[in-house]
């Protein structure tokens, strides 16, 4: 839950003005549509997703690990009538990343769906640590 | 007989750098950490000639070439000593000791440290080739070890 409520913090400084704001609940689904869908213009974050894999083997059986987290939030917003301010409120939350330390792997993928009239973001943050 | 699995707990490849002459005591050696990989290169020399009742070149042997090769994440008390033990190699650690251009002994157990008649093979040489490298992607201190070999290899079994 670390990663998750120091970019939650971030994001509710980051998104405190403008058009889109940011929820401190889970991207359930409610009904037939998720909350994004439901809510549009605000953001959800998801949990952190956790992979242990081996940086290092040794010959003696030892190791050094490294965790792997993945936060992915999404977001989505009106495709015929998108907020004046979208550009500016997806790079801040892209941003968010750095607010994350002590990890050497900090990065935010973003990719896009259009389904009907409804355009959603969806943004995987992904950060690694040994 | 058979090949050689290194996997196991007790057959672990293992190197042992020690103070020469020491022995390989526990006092004066260190078991070197983090071992990636290790290399052992044993190249004869040849000396090739030709004759006139021949169509092929003839072949000699002369003095070897032996060298250890490794990579290591480092452990900064085994690279850079402890500073106060009384043996060089400990109170060195691998650069010291590289850097003072110190003699070592070496052992390289195939199969472990432990169990009786598992074969090693041991010399003397020099410790050279540090190259500590790190970066953003991979924030571990990694180096190559190389250790020329000053003379012959020996061959000889966990007792």
């Amino acid at each position: 839950m670390a990663y998750r409520s120091t970019l939650l913090t971030q994001l509710q400084t980051d998104l405190a003005t403008g058009n889109i704001s940011v929820s401190t609940e889970l991207p359930y689904t409610a009904g037939s549509d998720s909350l994004n869908i439901k809510n549009m213009k605000t953001l959800y974050l998801d949990q952190d997703n956790e992979t242990i894999t081996q940086n290092q083997q040794f010959l003696d059986n030892g190791s050094v690990d490294q965790k792997e987290t993945t936060i992915n939030a999404y977001v989505s917003v009106d495709a015929k009538n998108p907020p004046a301010d979208l550009d500016t409120r997806i790079a801040s939350i892209q941003n968010a990343k750095s607010s994350v330390a002590n990890v050497f792997v900090r990065e935010c993928e973003t990719t896009t769906e259009i389904e009907s009239d409804i355009l959603t973001y969806t943004f995987e943050y992904k950060f690694i640590t040994i | 007989m058979g090949v050689i699995n290194v996997s196991g707990s007790t057959v672990e490849a293992t190197v042992v750098i020690s103070d020469k002459g020491s022995s390989y005591g526990a006092s004066t050696s260190l078991t070197l950490l983090n071992l990636n990989d290790i290399s052992l290169t044993n190249t004869q020399g040849t000396f090739r000639y030709q004759t006139l009742d021949s169509q092929s070149e003839a072949v000699v042997t002369t003095v070897a070439t032996n060298s250890v090769a490794l990579n290591l994440v480092i452990d900064e008390a085994q690279f850079f000593g402890d500073g106060v033990d009384a043996s060089p190699i400990v109170n060195k650690g691998i650069f010291g000791t590289s850097n003072d251009k110190t003699e070592i002994d070496f052992r390289i157990y195939f199969e472990g440290t432990t169990v009786t008649g598992n074969k090693y093979i041991d010399g003397t040489g020099f410790i050279t080739g540090i190259t500590p490298t790190v970066n953003p992607g991979s924030p571990l201190w990694v180096t190559p070890v190389t250790i020329e070999v000053n003379g012959e290899l020996t061959e000889g079994e966990v007792s």
